[in-house]
């Protein structure tokens, strides 16, 4: 069977109608990643065993009509959300040979609605990236042109999604890490609320910005897992108590006639790459036939939300990895003779060199006599990305943006750059301070083919208004829409 | 330079990550750049405004207080290689 434009909804439809079993779509998609992952290196383990296993459960629950929506859909999963017994690596020597005692209160939410999870995929080492490149054990490539990037940090997410090794992924989202690999393969990534979805086995890198979010095809798939994983967590006490209301899925029909979209100029800056510019303007084109109103606002803050958002999440980085000290679990130095030789090597000789930076820069940022000028200052930052979004919705329904200010570039083309890698997040970052609800779509394609992704942010819990927002353009853009040729 | 390798070797003490030298230097290189643009916030005048620590505006999340299973010790032990008696074995830190 064709599984390139294959949907959640469609597959939904075929095993309800009995026209495929699960086993028959769940080794479709095994031989897939057998045939294709070679090319694309998406995956860092593949459960094909218990894959298979939990196709048989879930096609018993179809046959008895108990079945719901993501029963026996085939997912993969980013490899810093932890599943019992199956090893989470966060793409790190660290946790190379890490086998957690428990399973994150997403993935367990999937397998509670009998989804079948393919395996673990590829990202940047503990979610630090925007390439997937940082990864320790191998770089993934973009479906779209494997001599490129597929973003990161959920690259591995993204890829498998765009290459139809799986159905749909949960990704985590510290700073654009779901919408931006989205943006570069060319399918769907949604950021949820802060505290939509737990964090509960997660694995933390800054924990006020960490969201976990789904990777799909389409809009409505990303609604549909979002239905499935969101929820309040007891084990997580900053997840969300709130009214759960209609389904995310069923918020995509209805159309944007008199909406009111907000577009910062501050978005609109040199760095914008002209065909994604292009891109977006006829993107706003098409969303006022559509029946919006778009028009531009200013937000002065969001000029400064980089560098407020690496020292914010770099700081709690370099205090969340303290734990990571080669006693209890992950990477341990041979030979130490002290505890603190013991600790350092580990430490020295287990992260990466992203990750290091990372946590240099948050050690800064805490130390004493650079707090008030660093740290302190970027939540001042935060207060202020925070009280300019809640003006602007106050005025529009959403916001909307470029979700990069380029396509995706070559391997290996910024890997010596830090610098360049962290400014080229000005258009996600800001919705991870706030806590914000974010979408990227394909909108288009550049002159190479590559895939440009189009954003909508929304106010706290206003996912129903950006999943509206972006089925409606996305419908209309159908047309265009393209798979990679692999 | 030699001062920023100074200041990124007390860093990185603090931060518990013995570097070679040749990688103190290198990482000493880029954070150079790094804080170049971390330095763009300190002339902001923010003077008037209040920190906002965390987003969420949950404060004090309650639950009843019901026992639970805990994790089985073996489980814990298994992920470290050094595991002795039911507990991590780490050197000799007291001479």
């Amino acid at each position: 069977m064709d599984t390139t434009k294959l949907t959640i909804k469609e597959a939904r439809s075929l095993l309800d109608s009995r026209k495929i079993s699960v086993t028959e779509l769940t080794r479709t998609y095994l031989d897939r990643i057998k045939t294709y992952d070679d090319k694309i290196d998406s995956y860092l383990s593949v459960c094909g065993e218990s894959a298979l296993e939990q196709a048989s459960e879930a096609q018993k629950l179809i046959d008895s009509g108990k079945g719901e929506m993501l029963c026996g859909i085939p997912l993969s999963i980013k490899d810093n959300i932890c599943i019992e017994g199956t090893p989470t690596t966060c793409a790190s020597k660290m946790l190379e040979n890490f086998v957690p005692p428990y399973t994150a209160t997403a993935v367990n939410k999937l397998r509670a609605q009998n989804s079948v999870i393919l395996g673990k995929v590829n990202l940047d080492e503990f979610a630090m990236g925007g390439s997937t490149e940082n990864s320790a054990f191998k770089k993934t490539k973009n479906p779209f042109d494997t001599t490129r990037v597929p973003g990161g940090s959920s690259g591995g997410s993204a890829a498998s999604v765009s290459a139809s090794l799986a159905l749909g992924s949960l990704g985590s989202d510290t700073g654009g890490s779901v919408r931006q690999p989205a943006a570069f393969c060319g399918v769907v990534g949604l950021k949820p609320t802060y505290g939509l979805v737990s964090r509960y086995g997660l694995v933390a890198f800054a924990s006020s910005l960490d969201q976990i979010g789904p990777i799909g095809k389409t809009v409505e798939d990303c609604a549909i897992i979002l239905d499935g994983i969101c929820g309040q967590d007891p084990k997580d006490g900053t997840s969300l108590s709130y009214e759960a209301g209609a389904s995310y899925a069923s918020a995509v029909s209805g159309g944007i006639k008199d909406y009111k979209i907000g577009l910062p100029k501050e978005y609109l800056t040199e760095g914008l790459n002209s065909e994604v510019r292009n891109a977006l303007y006829k993107s706003i084109e098409t969303l006022e036939r559509l029946g919006a109103k778009v028009e531009e606002f200013s937000m002065p803050s969001l000029k400064h939300a980089v560098p407020a958002y690496y020292l914010m999440s770099s700081a709690e980085a370099s205090s969340n990895l303290s734990r990571y000290d080669g006693v209890k679990y992950g990477y341990r130095a041979e030979n130490c003779r002290s505890f603190n030789e013991l600790i350092g090597r580990s430490r020295a000789e287990g992260f990466g060199r992203e990750v290091k930076r990372r946590i240099l820069l948050g050690t800064y940022a805490l130390a004493s006599g650079y707090y008030d000028a660093y740290y302190k200052k970027a939540l001042k930052l935060r207060t202020l990305i925070s009280q300019g979004f809640d003006e602007a919705f106050s005025k529009y329904d959403v916001v909307l943006h470029p979700t990069t200010p380029e396509t995706a570039f070559k391997l290996g083309q910024n890997t010596d750059d830090p610098l360049s890698m962290y400014l080229a997040d000005i258009y996600t970052v800001s919705a991870n301070i706030a806590g914000l609800p974010s979408i990227s779509l394909p909108c288009g394609y550049d002159a190479n083919g590559l895939p440009i992704g189009l954003s909508f942010t929304g106010k706290p819990l206003g996912e129903r208004e950006i999943l509206r927002a972006a089925a409606t353009f996305e419908a209309d853009f159908a047309p265009e829409f393209r798979v990679p040729v692999l | 330079m030699a001062e920023a390798n100074d200041y990124i070797k007390y860093i990185a003490g603090l931060a518990k990550l013995s570097l070679e030298d040749s990688e103190m230097q290198s990482l000493a290189a880029d954070m150079t750049g790094i804080i170049g643009l971390m330095d763009t916030l300190r002339d902001l005048d923010t003077d008037s405004i209040s920190a906002t620590e965390h987003i969420s505006k949950i404060t004090n999340n309650m639950r009843e207080d019901n026992p639970g299973t805990p994790f089985e010790t073996e489980k814990i032990i298994s992920n470290s290689k050094h595991g002795m008696e039911n507990c991590f074995s780490i050197p000799k830190m007291i001479d």
